[in-house]
């Protein structure tokens, strides 16, 4: 718009907003605090879940299980906590632990890749009880 | 998948406030009048902010990159703790509040670009002060880029932008 047109339009008072841009402005400032206030827990967890990988990585196995639980305790429906905390009850060599394993995988749906990283350490006589899903 | 601009912008509706709240915002800082305001309509441009004559290059690159600084730092903070459950730890059910702190966030994000208009205003005033040089080199490039940004959201950058922020502060705190 030129500045010739913009002569005849009132000047808005600076600092001065509507109420509902007042309260839209309120309720995403308040949003932050909340996304921050749950940001430790969550932050935790995910450090959690990587230490337990590494720890799987390092064949320190009750250490990834240790640091997992913590992770799946927080976030109960992690995919990826899941595979990672049945690998590593999988592979800690104490058979009676496997069946532990089998129980975090109920539910949940594996793609290829995963599928052949799980089949790596799970007992053979568990993967009858997998169902290949047609996508 | 071709989506009608008019309806992101309406499932994006936070990011189009936020952006025209942040020009207005730094007009109000530079003491820039503003003459009309609209923070969202359904329509072409989805808000716009008419404010008279910018004085000094300060103020007209903070009018102009304000949405910008504002939408990106909005949605990192507002999707940190939600990325953790979501993209992080992948989830299979997550909750409701996570849903919006994530949705809110995208929003703002993809609505963070200042537009070709904004660029070619705070290009114009490094011309009109004759800043050559340097700065003026600066104003081009980085107009050239968000030009480039805004070209490039038929495919879905404004997206793509909005999720690489929404990582960045889990990245840099060691979390990925």
């Amino acid at each position: 718009m030129e500045e010739e047109t913009l002569q005849n339009i009132p000047i808005l008072s600076p600092h001065k907003y509507p109420a509902w841009i007042k309260l839209f402005t309120g309720a995403l400032l308040l949003s932050v605090i909340y996304s921050l206030i749950l940001l430790p827990e969550y932050f935790v967890a995910s450090k959690k879940f990587k230490l337990g990988v590494e720890a799987y990585s390092n064949r320190n196995y009750s250490s990834s299980i240790q640091n997992l639980e913590y992770a799946i305790e927080t976030v109960p429906t992690s995919k990826k906590a899941k595979i990672a905390i049945a690998k590593a009850y999988f592979a800690n060599g104490n058979q009676q632990d496997d069946e532990k394993g089998l129980e975090y995988l109920q539910g949940v749906t594996l793609d290829k890749d995963t599928w052949a990283d799980l089949t790596t350490v799970m007992p053979v006589e568990y993967q009858k009880y997998f169902n290949d899903i047609k996508q | 998948m071709f989506i009608p601009g008019w309806l992101i912008s309406l499932l994006t509706f936070p990011g189009v406030i936020a952006h025209e709240i942040a020009h207005r915002f730094f007009c109000d800082l530079a003491k820039v009048p503003v003459y009309k305001v609209c923070y969202f309509r359904i329509g072409n441009p989805a808000g716009y902010v008419i404010h008279g004559q910018v004085n000094g290059l300060k103020s007209s690159f903070l009018i102009s990159i304000g949405p910008l600084i504002i939408n990106t730092i909005l949605c990192a903070l507002l999707t940190f703790s939600a990325t953790f459950p979501i993209f992080i730890l992948e989830a299979e059910n997550y909750s409701v509040v996570f849903i919006i702190l994530m949705w809110a966030g995208f929003s703002i994000g993809m609505h963070a670009f200042p537009s070709n208009d904004d660029m070619e205003n705070f290009v114009q005033e490094v011309k009109n002060a004759k800043e050559g040089g340097v700065l003026l080199m600066f104003a081009k490039l980085f107009a050239g880029l968000l030009k480039i940004a805004n070209a490039l959201r038929v495919i879905w950058f404004d997206a793509i932008y909005a999720f690489g922020i929404s990582m960045l502060l889990p990245w840099l705190i060691g979390a990925l």
